[in-house]
């Protein structure tokens, strides 16, 4: 029997977030292909609250257990998914994936409880999931080992046209100032966390000031989600001299995020996981040539558009950046290989894959 | 964009092959990739950016992380575990907002006795739990002294030198690995000397070794070599990535366990057809030159060929030839007929044998399944 709603379930629901944006993404394709679709959530940033209704909440009126879908959206672990594994509606997962939690091991022992859980509530979840999209042909075949039969593979749904325009003044001034006296920007943009490697880019950084370019500075945006990380790195710029090379930036606002990406001459990625990756989707939209180390879905996120490196060898890593910094006619390539990308994830294509994965899916009910 | 570097290497572009646009992007990037290897070699060449360099960024970064297993940083993370034990219930109460400090206290005031409940209990748990960790550290800090390997400074005095001297067995490797597809690996490749001969082979051959200052020499000649154990490397590599493997030098002092991995992780890694060879030390060879002391102390020790040999075909590697150093001096032959020369010849033979016993083997094996 066709569903008449299909309503999603999301940990947390933020407005700056990838899993955030996706999940308001869905809703609209959902409720543009006829079905009735709420979002419910365990915790929400406060812009949202008007959008979301907590989970505990769930079932409302008018939601027929035969004739109601669920749709999870699995990236962390919590008590939401022990809540869906009691639930009798036909469910689906939406997976961003999880961390493997020895990337995080004796740097956040919070964090690494929650991806363990994630993974146990992952496993524990798939006998009962009617079938489950990830966002990378590398998070389905961890599905795949999970137990999930019925996988598809959908790119998580970012409107990357709608991001920010207007750069912020003040920082682009003040970013611009520092180019004026000149050296290369490298910019990264994800939390700081110990299996993003920001480590590794220092290290890169090291050598490439040594080696090409004294005057070189590393950008890191991104709130710090692993605060024993952010410290050790700190310590680690500073025994390397490098304080004022390295900009910890922190969390910015969407136009100041536009005044880095504008200002960077290559975004330099050398995380260790990423279920997907949208800063490196990001960097193409902004037209900044990007070199990722191939790690987990970094390489299919890219997908031609940028150059994936197979070693985080500082030598390597500081060579290659020094090869697009210098080599205009790389740029160029690079940069017009992102926006070949980019036309490959246009939301509107996107959007349709989503939608024909759903209606496959309900109607084979 | 930033011009940071003006050199005729930086004047280098990309245009003048990809101007017709013939080149479809898979084949620019793996020629950009190509061209990026080689640049890197010709910096470690040069002694811009040595193997050594690199260490000394990984060892700096290492001695921050809490899950470092180097060195002696267990006592540091131990001490920072003793640091955070005690869990404070006593939190500050300062507020930049109007009435805040106030309404901290009245909180502050309602919640201590059950705040202070909770967090004597955690203390009490984190103490005990640390407690738990220095008695385990005690523990292991006595089986290391026991086993005369958990101290680096004592294990690397009593450690086997290899008596191995790949130049010996260049021309031979050489030919058993040209003309194999696949990148073949030297594990650990010191200064380089073998892979210049299987260079020099048309062999496309890298090599691995944990010593940076041996690598930065293998580095400044150009060679394709990455600071890392031959065994850590080993045991990454994906199934069948390789086409051949030479083990020399590391394979004479590990311990039996790690020998046994090595040869399971080497004939996992290496390709169906690939080629493998270990140049060991003759064991009779090391105990007849080693101390007697190093010899009952070391915490690993030469293999015989035939072991390795053993060792290789219980992982399915076949066509196993075993080759002995040639013995080049010895005793001089002494002439003369009759049972008193006999029995002299005999036992010059085996005084011979004693003597110069040859001090190493190549082993060679073709993986088949």
């Amino acid at each position: 029997m066709r569903p008449v709603a299909i309503h999603q379930f999301v940990p947390v629901l933020a407005v700056r977030d990838a899993v955030g944006a996706h999940t308001l993404q869905v809703q609209t394709v959902l409720q543009e292909m006829g079905f009735r679709s709420e979002i419910f959530v365990a915790e929400s940033s406060a812009e949202l609250a008007d959008r979301v209704h907590p989970f505990r909440s769930y079932p409302g009126r008018g939601d027929e257990t035969s004739r109601t879908w669920l749709l999870y959206q699995c990236s962390i672990g919590n008590l939401m998914a022990d809540f869906l594994a009691e639930r009798q509606e036909p469910k689906l997962l939406n997976y961003h994936n999880l961390t493997p939690a020895h990337l995080l091991e004796g740097w956040d022992p919070g964090a690494v409880h929650a991806v363990t859980v994630g993974r146990y509530q992952l496993l524990q979840l798939a006998p009962g999931i009617k079938a489950a999209i990830a966002m990378s042909r590398f998070s389905e075949l961890e599905l795949m080992d999970a137990g999930y039969r019925s996988t598809a593979v959908v790119p998580p749904l970012l409107d990357i046209q709608s991001l920010e325009h207007e750069a912020d003044p003040a920082a682009l001034d003040h970013l611009r100032a520092d180019r004026e006296r000149g050296g290369a920007d490298l910019l990264f943009v994800g939390r700081i966390s110990p299996s993003k490697g920001q480590h590794d880019l220092v290290k890169a950084l090291a050598a490439y000031r040594r080696t090409y370019d004294q005057r070189a500075r590393l950008r890191l945006v991104g709130g710090t989600s692993s605060p024993a990380y952010r410290e050790a790195l700190g310590r680690f710029v500073a025994d390397l001299g490098l304080e004022d090379a390295v900009d910890f930036a922190g969390s910015v606002t969407p136009r100041e995020l536009v005044a880095y990406y504008v200002t960077a001459d290559v975004f330099a990625c050398c995380s260790d996981h990423e279920g997907f990756g949208i800063p490196l989707l990001e960097a193409m939209h902004y037209r900044v040539p990007v070199v990722a180390y191939g790690a987990a879905a970094v390489p299919e996120t890219i997908g031609g558009g940028g150059l994936v490196i197979p070693t985080k060898s500082p030598s390597y890593v500081a060579t290659a950046l020094h090869r697009i910094v210098t080599d205009q006619a790389l740029r160029q390539t690079l940069v017009s290989a992102g926006q070949a990308r980019l036309t490959e994830l246009e939301p509107a294509r996107v959007r349709a894959r989503f939608a024909g994965a759903i209606e496959t899916l309900v109607s084979a009910g | 964009m930033t011009a940071a570097n003006d050199s005729a290497q930086d004047a280098r572009t990309t245009a003048e092959s990809t101007g017709d646009g013939a080149e479809d992007f898979d084949a620019f990037r793996v020629r950009v990739l190509a061209e990026i290897d080689e640049e890197v070699r010709r910096r470690r060449a040069s002694g811009d950016l040595t193997p050594s360099f690199e260490q000394l960024l990984h060892q700096k970064f290492e001695r921050l992380s809490p899950t470092s297993t180097e060195g002696g940083y267990f006592s540091e993370a131990l001490k920072l575990a003793d640091h955070t034990a005690y869990i404070d219930a006593e939190p500050p109460l300062g507020s930049n907002f109007p009435g805040g400090e106030m309404t901290k206290r009245a909180l502050h005031r309602l919640l201590s006795w059950y705040l202070g409940y909770l967090t004597q209990q955690v203390t009490q748990f984190t103490s005990a739990t640390i407690r738990t960790l220095h008695l385990l550290d005690d523990r292991v800090s006595d089986l290391e002294r026991q086993a005369r390997s958990g101290d680096a400074a004592q294990a690397g005095s009593m450690r086997v030198e290899s008596m191995a001297d790949t130049k010996v067995w260049a021309e031979l490797v050489g030919q058993r690995l040209a003309g194999l597809r696949g990148r073949v690996l030297h594990a650990e490749c010191g200064d380089g000397t073998l892979l210049r001969a299987l260079t020099a082979a048309h062999v496309d051959a890298y090599g691995v070794d944990p010593r940076a200052t041996f690598l930065d020499a293998a580095a400044s000649s150009g060679f394709d070599v990455r600071l890392e154990g031959g065994l850590e490397h080993l045991k990454v590599q994906p199934e069948s990535s390789l086409g051949g493997l030479v083990l020399s030098g590391f394979v004479d002092h590990l311990a039996l366990g790690d020998q046994r991995e090595l040869v399971t992780a080497s004939a996992r890694a290496l390709r169906i057809g690939g080629t493998i060879a270990i140049v060991g030390t003759n064991p009779d060879a090391w105990t007849r030159v080693a101390s007697p002391v190093a010899i009952d102390l070391s915490p690993g020790r030469p293999l015989h060929a035939e072991t390795w040999s053993t060792l290789l075909e219980q992982q399915g590697i076949s066509s196993i030839e075993v080759h002995h150093q040639s013995r080049e001096d010895g005793l001089q032959p002494v002439a003369g007929e009759g049972p008193p020369w006999e029995a002299l010849r005999s036992n010059l033979a085996r005084l011979g044998d004693l003597l110069f016993t040859p001090t190493s083997f190549v082993v060679v094996g073709v993986r088949q399944r």
